[in-house]
């Protein structure tokens, strides 16, 4: 899992369902991201703090939907994979 | 403009300045953001979320909390609590998956309840949990292509399930540590095939299906 700290306490954890996958990590040091089935990974710096669950799925043309929900029940919604976030609730 | 001409501006207004001051408000809340979340900022009623599930067919967001399972129309902007057959009655949710092919079954990992399966959306539940060594789940994964899931017993071991739920097998002890979150992925590249993806305390880890 090329550049991905995996030694790190993971908290969550999300892929499409597709073949080769998106897939989101929630890491002690924030939310990574591997666009090509996990062979490297980014860390998203503007992503919610203290993320506890993800999902990713598809809402017609956009592929890369992802809800985030954190330590203390909110929740947050990103359109474009993750690089922009808006507070669900 | 000063904090004090602010304050005498509202306050010595006509009752009516005030209505029309959060009429403006509202309006461009809803300029700026696009929707008014009237939950906006609040946690969920359930506590810390432990996982979320969109469903494919209808987007309707699954959303696991330490206490109970809810579910929203909206995006997650309100949550409406579902009622699980438990025993308990909030009980702690530690995983929703579904099924990614139709009929789309909802499945729900407990922390003290074993497993509950929908075929219905949720409207109604029956308990999964035959051949489970343990009621207390803390990881539950779907494969996407031929539906197996997996379920992680704590001191028990990893277990599978070929037929939706309604029997377990053991498979082995499972990964080490805590576990928060278990997801079936599928790698088409190299060796290829249905890996398990486990994030823990410990880390995230690897390892074949």
């Amino acid at each position: 899992m090329g550049g991905l700290p995996t030694k790190q306490p993971a908290a969550a954890f999300a892929a499409d369902p597709t073949a080769n996958p998106v897939m989101f990590a929630a890491l002690a040091d924030g939310l990574w991201k591997s666009g090509d089935g996990g062979q490297t990974w980014q860390r998203l710096t503007s992503a919610p703090r203290g993320i506890t669950a993800l999902t990713v799925h598809s809402e017609g043309l956009v592929r890369e939907v992802v809800f985030a929900g954190t330590g203390d029940g909110r929740i947050f919604r990103s359109a474009d994979g993750g690089a922009s976030w808006e507070a669900a609730r | 403009m000063r904090r004090s001409e602010i304050g005498r501006g509202v306050g010595e207004g006509r009752p009516g300045d005030l209505t029309r001051l959060l009429a403006l408000a509202l309006v461009l809340t809803i300029g700026v953001s696009g929707f008014v979340a009237d939950g906006a900022g609040a946690g969920a009623p359930g506590g810390r979320l432990t996982s979320l599930a969109v469903s494919p067919q209808d987007g309707t967001l699954w959303v696991g909390t330490a206490q109970g399972l809810f579910r929203s129309g909206d995006r997650g902007r309100t949550l409406v609590p579902v009622t699980l057959p438990a025993k308990a009655g909030a009980v702690e949710v530690t995983a929703v998956v579904l099924e990614p092919r139709p009929p789309h079954v909802v499945y729900v990992a407990t922390g003290g309840e074993g497993i509950f399966r929908s075929e219905d959306g949720g409207k109604s539940w029956t308990a999964a949990s035959s051949g489970l060594a343990g009621l207390d789940v803390r990881g539950l994964a779907v494969s996407p292509t031929d539906g197996r899931l997996h379920a992680q017993v704590p001191a028990k071991g990893l277990f599978r399930s070929f037929d939706g739920a309604m029997t377990w097998q053991r498979v082995d002890n499972g990964p080490k540590g805590t576990m928060y979150t278990l997801a079936s992925v599928n790698i088409s590249t190299g060796m290829g095939g249905i890996f398990l993806y486990v994030a823990t305390d410990q880390g995230l880890v690897r390892g074949p299906d």
